[in-house]
């Protein structure tokens, strides 16, 4: 007799919703009139993501006591419920800044199709409970996101992107299988909570496993060194897609490193604790260092997202609640500073017809003062200035830090911090120091209409932004619920 | 009640606001028009909330409003809390009220400037940021206030901006109150380490009861009053403020913001009496600079000058009122003085203006025939300044004066301070009065004075607020008269209880002793200036040269400062930094190069990083696990 | 301490003992005439001669639907495993039997009116 798994069909439904709408799309995207094409698949896209991110909420809201569900294949929790509530939220700005792309129309269906997909494949990843569903999730997203890289094969470098993200994306797939495979000769179980229960502890086939998961994880979250990926990457994708890349996957990958390194290894805690501390360090340095050559803003946003993924992992690798409830809350307003960095990119992308240097990027802040306003704030969330959200969270993962005795790690952050303003501050310069009439930086064809959709989307990460500051109490309540659903 | 104080601390704001982002959308009138709206509508809710707390008994009148916790980690709270009690609104009531009559008086006065705009927002911000300080209900937010009040003054002293002693005199004011700020700053945070709460009532329960750290605590808020009121040692920034428009000069440097130090010794009373060495300190200060600022603006020859040093002098009554333990008393002085020295500034504005904005009263002489408006209102405002019965400045001077008796010695000494401060007031006020209204026109008032806005008093939006402070200022007093009723007393008794109280036969000494002084500085005065049956002495150089405060700082602060800096960037910065920052940069540089290097856009360069990573930790995992 | 190291030790034996027999195997076996004649130099790949070039060439269309077959059929496959347990699964196997089918229908219906199917 077969034992047929009772499934909860609420908890699947963020990612049952966002499935659904890709399927739906692939058919909009073939028997749709092409004209009603383009505004229809945004449309479906966007109540996609919408469906998601109510449900999610709902979920988190109906999760306070977590456990594995569906033959124990999945989390439903409130560690899950939020990250989810954030990848559903980025996916609707995602939507929001793609729709004045000038996509080619015959791929317009299949961009929201692939989209809504990686979203799909993003919230099923976050929610995962053994190794199976774990790799699972990772593909299904990853899949979605190369051939979201290269979609645009008109656009210079693309396809590079996404044929160079395709080639390190498998191998970093492969280590996640690999190490996956060695934990599981090693322990006999794939859940996680099996994982931990095991006596297998410290046998030499469960720390290479785990280094293993470490590396095909933090590849996903880009920390250096396995962070070569993501300039190349970042730069040569669509915007809109880097976009939705450098929040969401950086929430999925960073989530669901933190649940698994707690729930899965705990008895290897003295090893993944340092080994993060390292890869974050690296990161910093990294990233800070080599942000500061750049010319290209997309790149220059990219390392400084390297350079983000190192203070995040900070907070894992302080291994404790504090430090769990600052990575959900410091995810909140990152989310929201890099979609509306790149989406601000995009608009300036889109005027000019060219890709974005810190010298084409001059004067914008004069000819489109709500943009480079945003612009600035954004800057200065990354940076970590008081009324942004910023603050508030290097504030807390240098107190998770500070808690777990690592004070030296602070000294790291500030130093590190100190440096970014050099180029945060650049891309102020560059827009607001300067006059674009002056430099004769003619947009192409005029000036093009100015966008609601992104307008709305980069006012939607403001008030995140701003408002993480001021509502932090309540977020980071928010954050404290979902990090009880570690076990720590 | 609460959302009366709301509108009260929010309207300005809101002003404020729709100034600024409105920008071209509204003519420069319709600003002016807005603000003083605003300034009224917070009035009005001000007016709602005394009501209100009236009709409720003594207990209960004290409201605290928490509108929304901001942090809380344990007994720790950060919050948004606005208190309303008897004190706050007296405060409220103060604020809104002349403000509102100086931002109507605005209109008329600023017209035709090309900023206009920009001035009503600082205004409104003004308005904002001091109802802020007296309304937040805990340090954090007394702190948030009293900064941004510093700042709206700097931005409205700098107003015009094309006039490099106006930036001078705003830099000068900024700096001076960054420096009481710092020291403000220091004692609230060491209360706040101490106490582990923010709100006022936690914190003066749990405040240290005496020893070394009160007494530094005390210094502190005394080093942050001293600097807001321009009190000695930190007040010369004063007099040079003078620069900004005449309306900030009554509104900011006369009415309100020079009043918050009186305003914090009251607030924070608790912590003062925990140490009375500072509070007697604060009132000695109060005393000499009440005597030094009176000897000063003896010989001052602009306008505007002698009436700020008369706001400092008056200010020093204040603090002796406040410090000596006689609250009520400074507080009562604060409202009278908001009145008449409000309206001297505003009088000062329509001569200023009739006189092709003309400030040195040498050149000024008889306007009493031309200006017979102004002449009634500034006479009202000098009275009530020297205390002269039944102007309100006689009521809340003498009140002060009574209850430094009975203080014992020291008392005494500040006693004899304020009698001579007294006599000083009736001297330099009439002084100006004579010259400036008195006997036959100047001949430089007779070629340049014209008429700006068809009247020569200005249009009717300067004359009215002139014109209501004038009343206020002459009735104003009555609200208390010591001997015979007080029920200002009884309205702050439950917030700061006085601890000096004259007797009838005290306050009779104070009164006649002022009065009759006072009278006798009018009269000298009239010798000299009004019928000139007595020459003018030689001006004294100590007076002339303001004795020296600036001097003095120059010397001991900033030229060394100067040389200090000089010699640390020929000795340190040259070789050191410099050297170091160019040789960060480099190493940046050539790290940002190398790493570029690395970045080589090849996909097995790639592969081959993540792949060495991986090598290495799994190593090390196994080495170490 | 050597339990840790031996299943490391195994597996980098193997994975330098592989390629090493493959490579030492070619040179041991290979029999190598002295004469060297050029068709001799040229690169050798799985017994299909890579020179001269052929004219004739598959069209993108061949590969597209051995493509599409392929994955089509390696879906379909899928469904005898569940077809042997139909019985014990009941409507539970049916429903899931039909969402799996209605998915293939969707990419079907794309390829399809996307003309990836039309020989051209």
């Amino acid at each position: 007799m077969i034992n047929k798994p009772h499934v909860d069909w609420f908890a699947l439904s963020p990612t049952l919703a966002l499935i659904g709408a890709s399927g739906l799309l692939l058919l909009v995207s073939v028997l749709a009139p092409k004209r009603t094409r383009k505004p229809l698949a945004a449309t479906i896209a966007g109540a996609a993501f919408l469906t998601a991110l109510v449900f999610a909420i709902a979920l988190t809201d109906k999760s306070a006591h977590g456990a594995a569900i569906v033959a124990d294949a999945i989390f439903r929790d409130r560690w899950t419920g939020l990250a989810q509530v954030l990848i559903a939220g980025c996916g609707l700005v995602a939507v929001l800044i793609s729709y004045g792309e000038r996509w080619r129309e015959e791929h317009v269906g299949e961009y929201y199709a692939l989209l809504t997909a990686a979203g799909a494949g993003l919230v099923f990843f976050v929610s995962a409970s053994n190794l199976m569903t774990l790799f699972l999730g990772l593909e299904w997203f990853s899949i979605a996101l190369y051939v979201l890289c290269a979609i645009d094969i008109h656009l210079v470098g693309s396809l590079e992107a996404g044929l160079k993200y395709l080639i390190i994306g498998a191998i970093g797939s492969a280590t996640l299988l690999f190490g996956s495979a060695l934990v599981y000769g090693a322990t006999g179980s794939l859940g996680f909570d099996q994982i931990a229960a095991g006596t297998h502890a410290h046998s030499g086939l469960l720390v290479g496993g785990l280094a293993m998961v470490i590396v095909g994880l933090a590849f996903k979250t880009s920390a250096a060194p396995f962070h070569m990926w993501t300039p190349d990457v970042y730069q040569g994708a669509p915007t809109p897609v880097t976009a939705f890349m450098a929040a969401a996957t950086k929430v999925g990958a960073l989530v669901v490193t933190a649940r698994i390194l707690v729930t899965a290894f705990p008895s290897e805690q003295h090893l993944w604790t340092w080994a993060l501390a390292g890869i974050a360090i690296a990161s910093l340095v990294v990233g800070n260092i080599a942000a500061l050559a750049q010319r290209n803003v997309k790149r220059l946003l990219a390392y400084s997202s390297v350079s983000h993924a190192g203070f995040m992992l900070f907070a894992i690798a302080a291994a404790n609640t504090l430090g769990a409830r600052s990575l959900m809350y410091y995810l909140i307003p990152y989310c929201a500073m890099s979609l509306g960095a790149f989406a601000v990119v995009a608009a300036r992308e889109r005027e000019l017809g060219a890709p974005v240097t810190l010298e084409n990027l001059a004067g914008f802040g004069w000819d489109r003062p709500f943009l480079g306003v945003a612009m600035w704030v954004f800057m200065l969330g990354f940076l970590g200035f008081p009324l942004t959200g910023g603050f508030w969270g290097k504030i807390y993962v240098f107190s998770a830090v500070y808690q777990h005795g690592w004070w030296w790690l602070i000294v790291v952050g500030v130093v590190a911090t100190m440096v970014s303003a050099v180029y945060y501050l650049a891309i102020v310069r560059s827009m607001f120091l300067r006059d674009s009439v002056e430099l004769a930086l003619a947009p192409v064809g005029g000036a093009p209409s100015r966008e609601v959709a992104l307008s709305i989307g980069v006012a939607a990460c403001l008030v995140v932004t701003v408002g993480s500051f001021f509502a932090v109490q309540p977020l980071i309540d928010a954050a404290h619920a979902a990090s009880r659903a570690l076990p720590f | 009640m609460n959302t009366a104080a709301w509108v009260t601390l929010l309207a300005p704001l809101a002003s404020a606001v729709a100034i600024t982002l409105t920008g071209n959308l509204l003519s420069r009138r319709q600003a002016g028009f807005l603000a003083t709206g605003a300034a009224l509508v917070a009035f009005g809710a001000a007016i709602t909330a005394f009501v209100t707390m009236v009709g409720k008994d003594a207990e209960e009148r004290i409201a605290q409003t928490t509108s929304w916790t901001w942090l809380s980690a344990g007994s720790f709270h950060v919050n948004l809390t606005l208190l309303t009690d008897q004190l706050s609104i007296m405060m409220m009531l103060i604020i809104t009220g002349v403000g509102s009559l100086i931002v109507a008086y605005s209109v008329g006065y600023i017209d035709g400037d090309d900023e206009e705009r920009r001035f009503f927002a600082y205004m409104s911000l003004f308005l904002f940021s001091m109802l802020l300080l007296v309304q937040g209900g805990d340090l954090l937010l007394l702190l948030a206030g009293w900064g941004m009040v510093g700042l709206s003054s700097y931005l409205l002293i700098g107003y015009h901006q094309h006039r490099a002693a106006a930036v001078a005199a705003a830099k000068k004011a900024f700096v001076m109150n960054a420096f009481g700020d710092a020291a403000m700053a220091m004692s609230l945070f060491l209360l706040v380490q101490h106490t582990g709460r923010l709100d006022y009532a936690g914190v003066f329960e749990n405040a240290p009861g005496g020893g070394a750290l009160a007494t530094v605590i005390a210094l502190g808020l005394l080093g942050g009053a001293l600097a807001k009121s321009a009190q000695i040692p930190l007040h010369t920034w004063l007099p040079d403020a003078m620069e900004g428009p005449t309306p900030v000069s009554a509104l900011i440097h006369a009415a309100t913001m020079v009043t918050a130090g009186v305003y914090l010794i009251v607030r924070c009373h608790p912590l003062f009496e925990n140490a009375k060495a500072v509070e007697n300190l604060a009132a000695g200060l109060g005393a000499v600079t009440l005597v030094m600022a009176g000897l000063i603006a003896l010989v001052q020859t602009d306008i505007k000058r002698v009436i700020a040093y008369s706001t400092m002098s008056q200010i020093g009554y204040m603090f002796v009122g406040a410090a000596a333990g006689s609250y009520v008393n400074g507080m009562f002085h604060l409202m009278t003085h908001a009145f008449f020295k409000a309206l001297l500034f505003l009088a000062a504005g329509i001569i200023i203006h009739a006189l092709h904005d003309e400030q040195d009263i040498r050149k000024m002489g008889g306007l009493g025939k031309k200006l017979p408006h102004t002449r009634t209102v500034f006479l009202i405002g000098s009275l009530a300044l020297v205390g002269v019965p039944p102007f309100s400045g006689f009521f809340s001077k003498d009140a002060i004066i009574a209850s430094t008796l009975d203080r014992g010695t020291f008392g005494l000494f500040l006693f004899g301070a304020c009698l001579i401060g007294a006599f000083l007031t009736g001297v330099y006020t009439f002084r100006l009065y004579f010259i400036v209204f008195h006997g036959e026109q100047s001949a430089f008032a007779k070629e340049h004075l014209h008429e700006p806005h068809g009247r020569l008093e200005g249009p009717l939006s300067m004359v009215w607020p002139v014109t209501i402070l004038g009343v206020l200022a002459a009735v104003g007093g009555l609200v208390q008269f010591a001997p015979v009723w007080h029920p200002l007393t009884r309205w702050l008794e439950p917030i700061a209880p006085s601890f000096a109280e004259a007797t009838n036969t005290q306050e009779f000494i104070a009164s006649a002793g002022t009065v009759a002084l006072g009278l006798l500085g009018i009269y000298v005065a009239w010798t000299m200036f009004g019928a000139k049956t007595r020459p003018v002495p030689q001006p004294v150089a100590a007076f002339e040269a303001k004795f020296w405060w600036d001097e003095l700082y120059d010397a001991i602060f900033y030229r060394p400062a100067v040389a200090a800096s000089a010699l640390l960037r020929r000795l340190v910065e040259v070789p050191l930094v410099f050297g170091s920052i160019n040789e960060l940069t480099r190493g940046f540089r050539i790290g940002s190069v190398e790493l570029a290097r690395v970045q080589n856009g090849l996909v097995r360069s790639y592969a081959f990083a993540l792949t060495t990573g991986l090598a290495v930790l799994t190593v090390i995992f196994l080495v170490t696990k | 301490m050597f339990d840790d190291w031996l299943p490391f030790a195994i597996y980098g034996l193997f994975s330098l003992v592989i390629p090493a027999t493959m490579i030492g195997a070619s040179f041991a076996l290979a029999t190598r005439p002295k004469r060297v004649v050029k068709a001799r130099t040229i690169p050798f790949e799985s017994g299909v001669s890579t020179g001269p070039p052929v004219k004739q060439r598959f069209t993108v269309s061949f590969y597209l639907t051995a493509m599409l077959f392929v994955l089509f059929d390696i879906e379909i496959v899928f469904l005898y495993p569940l077809a042997v347990i139909l019985h014990e699964l009941a409507w539970f196997g049916f429903l899931e039997f039909l969402v799996f089918i209605l998915i293939l229908l969707v990419a079907y219906v794309y390829i399809w009116r996307k003309g990836a199917l039309e020989w051209r």
